[in-house]
């Protein structure tokens, strides 16, 4: 398990540096002139050339990679060309609006994605299930930046249950995490729903059903726990790139994530922040998928002995 | 079953409590301002803000030696009072007796020069000192030639002594802008690179905590050197606020006023409703000119019948239809408020048989195939398409090149000579011609993208230039935009007009500077 661990871990060590080197390289070939959208239209051309060279601009592509790969490994990653504060302060301090989100977010795609697919798999073709395809497709279709403001309009203005956007107490976190959840749940009632019914025709359930289970203890012991699996791993999946943050949510309700900071600094060019918050969305990708890795790897040995085991 | 309605019951009341004890402040009440703002202030610092948002911020917590009274009068701020040497070279300003920083020190001479060599500091130069380029030695100061800036003096405790290298009339409405303001030298020093959130100045407000991405919360500077201001005790800023959701919190009494000009799209609705409308705020800083910039420095848009006949066949009225009526058609690039505006002149009539004729005279009767440049900007290209619908009645096929603003604002400054058409934008910082002319029209001017000079329009400029504000500067200046409006250097389409919508309960002035009276605001 060691070995396991210790080659894993080298393994997502190389995928970061490797997306921060890619990073690095596209931003340094995106059209544009990071010096000269801080300094704006108007500055001289002198205060500009002196812009670029504080900021180490003028230096060669490799001269400036290993410079900022040396300093990242200090944990230095710049300041932020836009408003000259560490890169690193910038990223962490929207961590906590972050997570709550996704975690958020991801408590109502389960919450409510769950049953729903249950309901729909344990009577296939009935109404239940047809409503459940209704629901979900509706969930998908709804792009969520109209979603966002009709529920503001509703439960914030006309019944004015909720804030009107912003950040700070469990009340402001219901409606985007409802938008955002709302989104994902169409897609977890679909897949468990698939997973339930294939799950239902394989053998062991049939002997289950022989025994005179209650269809009730048939499901919840039985079929359930066997098709949540890929359930899981999809949460674990959706919870790295929620973790990435949710761009048009965090716009419409005004929540300080990453997503939205990321947008910003791309559109400011603000390269420090751009390879920060890319960054940390490869940390928390590579890190999540690491873990449910282990985990896979404690529950089955065939993972970690790396083979795919007998057919 | 009982015990379930009894789960639900209890689950229900938990909620109620929530909802109870976590309910949204209201904003009534308070003798608080409560904005929203659509962007994350970046900063608050005066020598690095250059936007509206940030120059809104920067009025909270800074003043300098005058300040605008209307949109073209100055008056005393930190200064009690000045005069200017006849040759427009030297200013003498005498501050205010007493007048102090927000931490209770004195503001003297040296402050002022201590300011103005920060911002052109050769270690990092603001991005907005070329508003005073014209002091003697700041460029010099600037490259690391000289160890101050000799043209920046202080005579004594109160006196400070400005030396220009060329005159300058519009000095003191340049001194009026945020960038002009007067800063700490102890906050500076204090904050380091953090002094953009931790501004120290002579403003209406101190800052008690900034919250990134969410919140900014200012309280009254009790030495703050006017009698009897600010009136409120303090400005709350949420960040992030979407626009539309901005609006329903003033609707909802939420929130008093939005840094952001109302949009496109709201505007309809609230300037039609008299209730709303009336809650309209006319902004009166950075009026603007939306124009399309031509390539000059070859054919076709070298000759001037062509651009003529380009602009004569733009319908500006539909325009203005397609922007809500929001704006007023161009004449030339003066917006109708400014002086030295010529209000005799009429737009173009839209005239595409006439624009065809112009056209086949010019030597182009096949009509001809150009790009227009143009920004992501969603009110730019739906502008843009109208114009390549008007262009297609003459002949000109036009095609259109949407790139992203940071590419777009690389092309025009470091390959101008790649475009053809741009769709652009220009937002006054003052109100003078010359805020107009130089940049955008003078040859070698900083916005000057198409490449535009003319040496007999240069020299007129510079002739009119000199006269000092007045009604024989006015005179002059109206003759030149007759001129341009002869030469039609680019197709200058409208002057959009921007709203703040306030609360009902705030009560507050536009201005010209800052953006928005703070300082002389109330609430009920």
């Amino acid at each position: 398990m060691t070995a396991y661990l210790v080659r894993r871990l080298i393994g997502a060590v190389g995928v970061v540096f490797g997306v921060a080197t890619l990073t690095f390289v596209m931003v340094f070939m995106m059209p544009g002139d990071a010096a000269r959208m801080y300094a704006g239209p108007r500055a001289p051309e002198a205060t500009v050339q002196r812009i670029r060279e504080i900021w180490g601009l003028d230096q060669p592509l490799p001269v400036q990679y290993v410079r900022y790969i040396g300093r990242a490994l200090q944990g230095d990653l710049g300041n932020s060309t836009r408003d000259n504060r560490p890169v690193l302060t910038v990223v962490v301090e929207r961590l906590p609006a972050t997570i709550q989100l996704a975690l958020a977010g991801l408590f109502v795609e389960l919450i409510i994605g769950v049953p729903l697919g249950i309901l729909a798999a344990l009577r296939p073709g009935s109404w239940v299930d047809q409503l459940a395809t209704v629901i979900s497709l509706i969930g998908i279709s709804i792009p969520s930046f109209a979603l966002g403001l009709v529920a503001l309009y509703v439960f914030g203005f006309l019944i004015p249950i909720f804030p009107l956007g912003g950040y700070g107490t469990p009340l402001h976190l219901v409606l985007p995490a409802l938008t955002l959840g709302i989104g994902g749940t169409a897609f977890y009632a679909r897949v468990l729903r698939n997973n339930l019914l294939e799950v239902m025709g394989e053998d062991f359930i049939r002997t289950a059903n022989a025994k005179g289970l209650s269809a009730r203890a048939v499901l919840l012991r039985h079929t359930l726990r066997n098709a949540l699996l890929p359930t899981v791993t999809l949460a674990a999946l959706d919870l790295a790139l929620l973790l990435g943050g949710t761009v048009v949510i965090e716009a419409v309700f005004g929540w300080p994530g990453v997503g939205l900071q990321a947008f910003q600094a791309i559109r400011n060019q603000d390269t420090p922040l751009i390879m920060g918050t890319v960054l940390f969305a490869s940390v928390s990708v590579v890190g999540i998928n690491l873990l449910v890795d282990l985990l896979y790897a404690a529950l089955d040995p065939r993972v970690r002995l790396g083979g795919g085991g007998r057919s | 079953m009982l015990r379930t309605a009894r789960r639900l019951s209890l689950l229900l009341l938990v909620f109620v409590i929530l909802v109870v004890g976590f309910a949204p402040a209201a904003a009534q009440g308070d003798n608080v301002i409560h904005v929203v703002s659509l962007f994350d202030i970046r900063t608050a610092d005066p020598h690095v803000a250059y936007e509206v948002e940030t120059w809104t911020t920067v009025g909270l917590f800074y003043r300098g030696l005058v300040e605008m009274e209307t949109t073209d009068t100055v008056a005393p701020a930190l200064a009690e009072s000045w005069t200017v040497s006849e040759d427009g070279l030297v200013y003498t300003f005498t501050l205010r007796e007493g007048v102090k920083f927000s931490n209770g020190r004195e503001i003297t001479a040296d402050d002022v020069k201590y300011s103005f060599e920060r911002m052109f500091a050769p270690d990092f130069p603001s991005p907005t000192n070329f508003f005073f380029e014209a002091i003697a030695g700041a460029p010099e100061y600037r490259d690391g030639a000289a160890s101050e800036i000799s043209g920046v003096k202080a005579i004594d405790a109160r006196t400070v002594e400005f030396t220009l290298s060329t005159p300058v009339w519009t000095f003191l409405q340049r001194l009026a802008l945020p960038p002009g303001s007067i800063v700490a030298r102890e906050g500076v020093e204090a904050a380091g690179d953090d002094f953009g959130r931790q501004p120290l100045g002579a403003g209406p407000f101190i800052l008690d905590s900034w919250e990134s991405g969410l919140r900014i919360t200012t309280s009254r500077n009790p030495n703050y050197w006017k009698p009897d201001a600010p009136k409120v005790d303090g400005v709350v800023i949420d960040l992030l606020v979407d626009q539309s959701v901005g609006i329903l919190r003033m609707d909802s009494g939420e929130a008093d006023i939005a840094f952001d000009w109302v949009p496109s799209s709201e505007y309809p609705r609230i300037s039609t409703d008299p209730a709303l409308a009336e809650r309209l705020i006319t902004n009166v800083a950075f009026p603007n000119i939306d124009y399309l910039v031509f390539q000059h420095r070859n054919p076709p848009f070298d000759n001037k019948d062509v651009r003529r006949a380009l602009s004569m066949a733009i319908n500006r009225d539909r325009l203005v239809q397609l922007l809500n009526g929001r704006p007023v058609p161009a004449t030339g690039p003066l917006p109708p408020d400014m002086p030295g505006n010529n209000a005799d002149l009429t737009p173009f009539a839209y005239d595409p048989e006439g624009a065809r004729a112009m056209l086949a005279a010019a030597g182009y009767a096949d009509g001809l195939t150009t790009n227009i440049l143009v920004n992501t900007d969603a009110t730019n290209q739906q502008v843009v398409q109208a114009i390549v619908a008007d262009w297609a009645q003459i002949g000109v096929t036009a095609n259109v090149t949407v790139i992203d603003n940071a590419q777009f604002l690389d092309i025009l400054v470091n390959q101008p000579e790649t475009i053809e058409v741009v769709m652009t934008n220009w937002y006054h910082d003052y109100l003078d011609p010359s805020n107009t002319y130089e940049p955008l029209l003078q040859c070698g001017g900083s916005y000057n993208w198409g490449g535009y000079c003319s040496e007999a329009t240069d020299a007129a400029f510079a002739e009119y230039n000199v006269i000092p504000p007045g009604a024989d500067r006015w005179t002059a200046f109206a003759e030149f935009e007759a001129l341009l409006f002869e030469e039609q250097p680019n197709a200058f389409l409208y002057h959009l007009q921007n709203y703040y919508y306030r609360s009902a309960r705030l009560s507050i002035q536009a201005d010209p500077a800052y953006l928005l009276k703070f300082d002389s605001a109330t609430v009920q």
